[in-house]
């Protein structure tokens, strides 16, 4: 009988058992490459094993039960005698321990073992390798090269995964590099685990951008014009001063560096009126974690540690963090605000600013932000 | 190269390498899969997911990137009937007949298989016997959702039937003159037996196995009559007692988790009762696996494959 399920139909002729239909079958080549894999693995097992394995490959189908019994006995043999060796040998090296002796004989077996296979090569210093024992290109014979690094699973693992690199990431500009060491590098790039954030971390890392624009500007803004006026959304600014000024090209450079959009100045009614619509360029920090916490602690975090300059709270507090709207006013120095802004912008609360609003009056200033306490979600 | 064979309850393994041109067997195991197996169903998401990730683990429990596999799926996922033909009927007519007999069998379901039929050399003056299998519409895409995630080539896909069979011929245990030959695995409160003879396939049953070592028929295949004393020989092998009429030549038995007792009954018989002993007849990478003869469907599998690459003299 011989039905092939996926291929046979309609009525077949007797078959016996084991008799084949495709005879002279050759491999494919991922069993040729598996038989190699094999071969090249068991290469650096002991000659015992190869001898164990070798007589049976000449029929393993008629094993003789008398051969297996003595195969038996060799082992029971073997074993004892293996388990003697290892005793002796136990002993012995007590033996150099007890006197001190043990590591620097160590030294000199290894020594002599590197000589015995030619292990030199391994050294550092090649002055003293024979020429003939490195190939043309300056590579080293297959079989030093797998003396001195046989091919373990982690090197055989990097191997593979430097095989399935780009060619370019792998390219290194000799001319680029001042270093004039005849060594060659190979660079391997790290792959950084990609951050994944959500519409909350978003908000978060953007309410940090928009107190650092806030930061920056109450440094522009000229305080010794006078009164003046600072308002700051997520996606819009108006300063007004009582006249332009070198401090506009200041504010319009700190606009580049945080966000990207329009600028207008306005000088009709007299004073400077400087607007513009945005969108706030987005900073995303490596590691970032923002911290959450109920509408209590948030007010502990940014109000508390201002409480000198702290005019005012507007929130309504059993609403905890469900989209609660809250408003709180500051007074004082532009150093003293810059303080409270700064501070604010380091928090990564679980805030979402709405506005900044900035009074200049001379040297003392009022700074009001509205924001929004909400339910962060991952 | 892979055997996995599908069963009810696991999905047995074995992996075959070719090693200085000597045949080892790398690895044998089993995974268990989940109870709705139970019932043969091609078309259970469920199922076709956890075969996938079952056959995945398998896959990459493999130590080398030799990806082609033989699939052994157990015949009773299939409709199978065992009809006798008049030895006059050829070509279209038997064809015919016999996907009319399989229709009859089926009634409306026939429409959704196509059969294959197989002339099984048992002789009688009466006709031949012909073994008909019906094969799902869903059995191809079924097999290529569950294998195609492991990325394995598909060689061939056989019934435990034939797998057995291999391994009775493999092992040099096939009876050349035409004596009734029967495999008995002991399951789990249950025993599964394949008839073979005449160097062929000639029926199957599975049966309950009740407290006092008596055999209840659940299923069967083949000619009744020949399988019911089949059973009695069975039964009174089981329970340690001679059988004058007993009509089996060699009693081949495993077990898969099923009752030592039954096997402790079975190795005290006459000499007709005797374990497969396949460790003898294999190279095993490891020498310390454990009751190797119930890999025996596995093991049968790939020994076509070590017939066609290592015997072919």
């Amino acid at each position: 009988m011989k039905i092939d399920l996926r291929k046979d139909k309609g009525v077949l002729g007797s078959v016996s058992f084991l008799i084949s239909r495709s005879k002279n079958v050759e491999p494919s080549e991922d069993e040729r490459i598996a038989e190699t894999m094999r071969r090249r693995r068991t290469a650096h097992q002991s000659d015992s094993e190869d001898k164990k394995v070798e007589p049976e490959s000449t029929d393993p189908s008629t094993i003789d039960p008398n051969k297996a019994k003595s195969s038996n006995k060799v082992k029971q043999n073997t074993g004892r005698q293996l388990l003697l060796f290892v005793l002796m040998l136990a002993s012995f090296a007590y033996y150099l321990y007890d006197k001190g002796d043990l590591f620097s004989s160590i030294d000199t077996a290894k020594q002599y073992l590197y000589e015995l296979v030619g292990m030199q090569v391994a050294v550092m210093d090649t002055s003293g390798v024979d020429e003939d024992t490195l190939v043309e290109e300056g590579l080293l014979p297959e079989a030093v090269f797998n003396v001195l690094m046989p091919v373990t699973p982690h090197i055989a693992a990097l191997a593979d995964s430097i095989a399935m690199l780009p060619a370019e990431s792998l390219y290194v500009d000799p001319t680029s590099s001042d270093d004039s060491s005849e060594y060659d590098y190979v660079y391997i790039p790290v792959v950084e685990k990609q951050i994944e954030l959500s519409d909350d971390d978003l908000t978060i890392i953007n309410n940090r951008s928009m107190l650092l624009l806030a930061t920056e500007i109450l440094d522009n803004y000229p305080s010794e014009y006078g009164n003046g006026h600072l308002f700051l959304k997520r996606d819009a600014l108006t300063v007004s001063a009582p006249r332009g000024g070198e401090w506009v090209g200041q504010i319009k450079s700190t606009l580049d560096k945080f966000v990207s959009g329009s600028f207008n100045e306005d000088y009709s009614t007299g004073n400077a009126k400087l607007t513009s619509k945005f969108d706030l360029i987005m900073y995303a920090e490596p590691g970032f974690q923002p911290q959450i916490l109920s509408a209590i602690q948030l007010l502990d975090v940014l109000a508390n540690p201002f409480n000198d300059y702290l005019r005012q709270i507007v929130i309504d507090l059993p609403r905890g963090v469900e989209d609660n709207p809250a408003k709180f006013a500051f007074a004082g120095t532009i150093q003293e605000m810059q303080y409270v802004l700064s501070s604010w912008a380091e928090s990564r609360n679980n805030i979402r600013l709405t506005s900044i609003d900035v009074e200049f009056q001379g040297d003392e200033l009022t700074l009001t932000i509205g924001a929004v306490f909400f339910t962060y979600q991952r | 190269m892979l055997a996995i064979h599908i069963t009810h309850d696991s999905l047995k393994f074995a992996q075959l390498v070719n090693f200085k041109g000597t045949p080892f067997i790398e690895s044998l195991g089993k995974v268990s899969i989940k109870e709705g197996l139970q019932v043969p169903d091609m078309s259970n998401a469920e199922v076709i997911v956890s075969l996938a990730e079952q056959i995945a683990k398998i896959r990459n429990s493999a130590e080398f990137p030799d990806n082609s596999t033989h699939i052994v799926i157990d015949s009773d996922w299939f409709p199978l009937g065992i009809h006798r033909v008049d030895s006059a009927l050829s070509g279209a007519d038997l064809n015919k007949f016999l996907k009319w007999r399989m229709d009859e069998m089926l009634e409306s379901a026939s429409s959704q298989f196509s059969f294959v039929h197989q002339e099984l050399s048992r002789s009688a003056d009466n006709g031949v016997d012909y073994l008909t299998l019906g094969i799902p519409a869903s059995f191809d895409p079924w097999i290529q959702k569950i294998f195609g995630p492991s990325e394995l080539e598909i060689k061939n896909v056989i019934t435990e039937i034939q797998a057995i069979g291999d391994i009775l011929a493999a092992s040099g245990q096939l009876d050349l003159d035409g004596g009734l030959q029967v495999v008995l695995e002991n399951r789990a409160n249950n025993i599964a037996c394949h008839l073979y003879q005449n160097q062929d396939f000639i029926g199957l049953f599975q049966a309950s196995l009740n407290w006092d070592y008596k055999i209840t028929i659940d299923h069967s295949r083949g000619d009744y009559q020949l399988i019911t004393q089949v059973k009695e020989s069975i039964e009174r092998a089981i329970q340690g007692k001679r059988d004058p009429e007993n009509v089996i030549t060699n009693l081949f038995f495993y077990t898969s988790a099923g009752d030592e007792t039954v096997l402790n009954n079975l190795q005290k018989y006459p000499d007709t009762c005797k374990t497969l002993n396949l460790e003898k007849h294999f190279n095993f990478r490891d020498t310390e696996f454990k009751n190797v003869d119930e890999y025996a469907v596995v093991l049968g599998a790939l020994s076509m494959e070590i017939q066609e690459r290592f015997h072919e003299d």
